[in-house]
């Protein structure tokens, strides 16, 4: 009767949550259907006619497919170094590398921008990424590409958006492999080469976990939204196509092309995102433990202290890896001065005082964080029951021998993954509040695309920790006579209390962060967060000079909050932790 | 009479960290010989072989081998069988060749070597699902697939029961004297030496040589 009465409370659950991550983006769909008269097929078909769909499309292919190999390129040697080697403080430089990827994309914009402004260590090197004069400016002009520097930034940025993800895949396999398989390798026949032990040990060993986290980052930077927005104005991805449209869009008899394009655009990536979720999924089941695999001290002591070559591709790593948050962070400090003698930069709190006021906005800085920290703490009670419950679901799944189910719910959780922020945030805005316009009034809206899009990684970390858990320790418990919350205690809990708290604070980090759903909604309502409080700052012209420190302070304040919250989970990450997020 | 010397390791030292492993160490092995090392657990037996393979740089004192590219004839096998799970038993193997082969040459040499293990039928199995004796024979395979003049036997039977391991040393003395392979075998189990090699030596005696000079 009991289990009955759980199996029927878990079916709710998950249809709940399909209903709730499914529901606004189908809503949309049937808005966007009727104003149109477009089925999704028609859409389809319709798809080259739509006005900048194409170019749009071309752009975000190439940008996610070059982000993606420079994100390998950059971050396996990085990858490859790190887990080889016996490095002091090894946690720690893992951990500064996984910052990348929990960073707000707006303040990781910020950072780039600042990184070739005309006041940059670049500009002064005669790199003008961002007005392409000299080199970059004569290039552009020699092969007709137009804006070739901004276009190397954008992907230079997703690259360092990205690189945690190689670390996270490639570094834990390669800390704790076996030392004697590598030895084992070189002592036979065909491993004597280099290229022999490419082959035949480290392809099949880390070549899944390579190209799983290249699929990952084609997604991401496929779906990046704030990156695209500042760093290439000049053109389209799908996404910001979507998110410059969908104001006008899903209205009956205005501005139908809108809507037309909106439609196309978004099938066409829901189809796109879906298969690159289908071969993430596929290279994740492939990059299996089943190598052998022993204590990372252990490995790392057998291989010894890095050799010079190491520490220059790690110590390079790790100066591409914090350098734009601390163009961020010194950024708001540094004021223009116009003087007779023309244009200086001084140090000054004057941006700290003028973001604290909220003089240059509409919401001080305290304000919008207490706004982002509302939302956070918001999302993370909903997201993480849900999460919770959905993981455990799977794993009873999975238990109770419904291999095919348990799979089935997996994919659907990673779902909300293939429709991006934008998405979520269009879903809501034309889907749910053009047909409940009393929803505009609730103060906690963004809460709902937050809790859609966090969910999936409280799923992901929570699932494997379930995994792990072997029953014999609730055995062992049972056995000694404990009672029922006891034995759920130590039987359990126990072992997935550490993965709770990665997923808190990760799922916090991440609804702080978040930018392309708050800015679509809070640009309709008026809930600020700081991400969204750093985008109007910066969209400010700059005549006045306190607005890029205002600007820059918002989003080291929110840098500083992601650091607290990525460094308590990363206390409670456990050893070995790889191909999670 | 004595055989060609096929490796002579000459006042041999290694420490680490300023702990001396063994120093002194002086041993020579004949073509087709085999020598068991009998001493105990963390005396230094498999640092020695790792030595002698280049695994592990030695201190002090010279290793000659009779071949001119001596360590590249030298096979090792190692205590617990490495087999690497994402490939099955015979391409498993067919690493250890050191020719090109075409495919049908490949899998009828790896049969016949399957055979005489008996573990015939087996080149398509997954490693996983080898019992411990069976994956170190298939490892005893892949080793002497590249026709080595000297194998390493790293305690590779420890881990087996009694009566595996007496049947497993008994077939790969045979095996190694139907190849004409010398050997150096080093274990803690008198009888697994006893049955095994030519020549047993203590580990004592072997260090000791040095200090009695």
């Amino acid at each position: 009767m009991a289990r009955t009465s759980e199996t029927v409370a878990r079916a709710f659950l998950v249809l709940g949550y399909i209903t709730l991550s499914g529901l606004p983006f189908v809503y949309a769909l049937g808005r966007l259907q009727s104003v149109t008269g477009q089925n999704p097929i028609d859409a389809i078909v319709h798809f080259p006619h739509a006005y900048g769909a194409v170019d749009a499309l071309k752009f975000t292919v190439l940008e996610a497919s070059v982000s993606a190999a420079l994100t390998v390129l950059i971050g396996l040697p990085i990858a490859w170094n790190l887990g080889r080697y016996k490095w002091r403080r090894a946690s720690m430089l893992r951990a500064i590398f996984s910052v990348p990827f929990v960073m707000p994309a707006i303040v990781v914009a910020m950072g780039f921008l600042l990184l070739i402004d005309q006041q940059s260590f670049l500009f002064a090197r005669g790199l003008d990424l961002r007005t392409e004069t000299g080199f970059v400016g004569s290039f552009a002009e020699r092969t007709g590409w137009a804006h070739p520097g901004h276009f190397l930034v954008l992907v230079v940025a997703h690259a360092w958006f990205n690189l945690s993800l190689i670390i996270r895949f490639v570094e834990p396999t390669l800390a704790r492999l076996d030392p004697a398989w590598e030895e084992q390798m070189s002592l036979l026949g065909q491993g004597r080469t280099r290229w022999g032990r490419v082959r035949h040990l480290w392809w099949p060993v880390i070549g899944p976990a390579v190209l799983c986290a290249a699929s990952l980052s084609f997604l991401f930077s496929f779906t990046s939204f704030a990156l695209v927005k500042w760093l290439t104005p000049f053109n389209n991805t799908l996404e910001s196509l979507m998110a410059s449209y969908g104001g006008s869009a899903g209205i009956h008899d205005y501005r139908v092309d809108t809507s037309e394009i909106v439609l196309s655009s978004s099938i066409v990536q829901f189809i796109i995102l879906l298969g690159a979720l289908y071969l993430t999924s596929t290279l994740q089941r492939r990059h299996s433990s089943r190598f052998a695999l022993v204590s990372e001290h252990m490995s790392r002591t057998s291989r010894g202290p890095p050799p010079i070559k190491a520490r220059i591709t790690v110590y390079a790593g790790l100066v591409f890896a914090i350098s734009p948050m601390l163009a961020a962070l010194s950024a708001s400090f540094r004021v223009r001065e116009s003087t007779s003698d023309g244009t200086s930069y001084g140090w000054s709190m004057a941006g700290w005082s003028s973001a604290w006021s909220g003089d240059l906005s509409t919401l001080s800085i305290v304000d919008a964080l207490t706004n982002s920290l509302l939302f956070a703490f918001a999302t993370l009670a909903i997201a993480l029951p849900v999460g919770w419950l959905l993981a455990s679901t799977i794993r009873a799944l999975e238990i109770n021998d419904h291999p095919h189910y348990a799979r089935a719910l997996d994919v659907a959780t990673l779902l909300p993954l293939a429709i991006s922020a934008v998405m979520v945030g269009l879903g809501i805005l034309l889907g749910v509040l053009k047909t409940m316009p009393s929803l505009f009034q609730w103060d906690y809206l963004p809460v709902v695309p937050h809790v859609i899009l966090t969910v999936p990684f409280v799923v992901r970390i929570m699932l494997p920790a379930m995994r792990s858990v072997e029953p014999k320790w609730k055995e062992q418990a049972q056995i000694l006579g404990l009672n029922p919350m006891r034995t759920w205690y130590h039987g359990y809990f126990s072992f997935v209390r550490g993965p709770a708290v990665v997923a808190s604070s990760l799922t916090m980090a991440f609804s702080l962060g978040e930018f392309g759903a708050s800015w679509l909604l809070v640009r309709a309502g008026s809930w600020d967060t700081l991400s969204v409080l750093v985008d109007t700052l910066m969209s400010r012209p700059k005549f006045d000079p306190l607005v890029q420190p205002t600007a820059m302070a918002a989003a080291t304040v929110l840098m500083l909050l992601t650091f607290v919250l990525f460094f308590i989970a990363e206390r409670f990450r456990p050893e070995g932790d790889g191909g999670g997020f | 009479m004595k055989n060609k010397v096929i490796v002579n390791i000459n006042e041999l030292k290694k420490s680490f960290d300023n702990a001396v492993i063994f120093e002194g160490l002086n041993l020579e092995i004949g073509a087709n010989e085999i020598v068991a090392i009998l001493g105990p657990s963390g005396c230094g037996k498999s640092t020695l072989l790792r030595c002698i393979v280049g695994l592990e740089e030695f201190d002090r004192g010279e290793l000659l081998f009779a071949h001119e590219r001596g360590r590249e004839h030298v096979g090792y096998l190692f205590q617990q069988p490495i087999l690497y799970p994402h490939l099955n038993v015979e391409a498993n193997i067919a690493l250890g060749f050191k020719k090109k082969h075409n495919r049908s040459e490949r899998r009828r040499i790896i049969s016949a070597e399957l055979d005489s293990v008996n573990m015939g039928g087996f080149g398509r199995r997954r490693v996983e699902a080898l019992s411990g004796g069976e994956a170190q024979r298939v490892a005893l395979v892949r080793a002497m697939l590249g026709q080595p003049e000297l194998l390493l036997l790293d305690e590779p039977f420890s881990a087996l029961d009694l009566k595996t391991r007496r049947a497993i040393s008994i077939q790969t003395r045979a095996w190694l004297k139907q190849k004409k392979t010398a050997a150096i075998h080093v274990t803690h189990d008198p009888e697994e030496a006893s049955l095994i090699a030519d020549r047993v030596v203590s580990w004592d005696d072997l260090v000791g040589t040095y200090e009695e000079e």
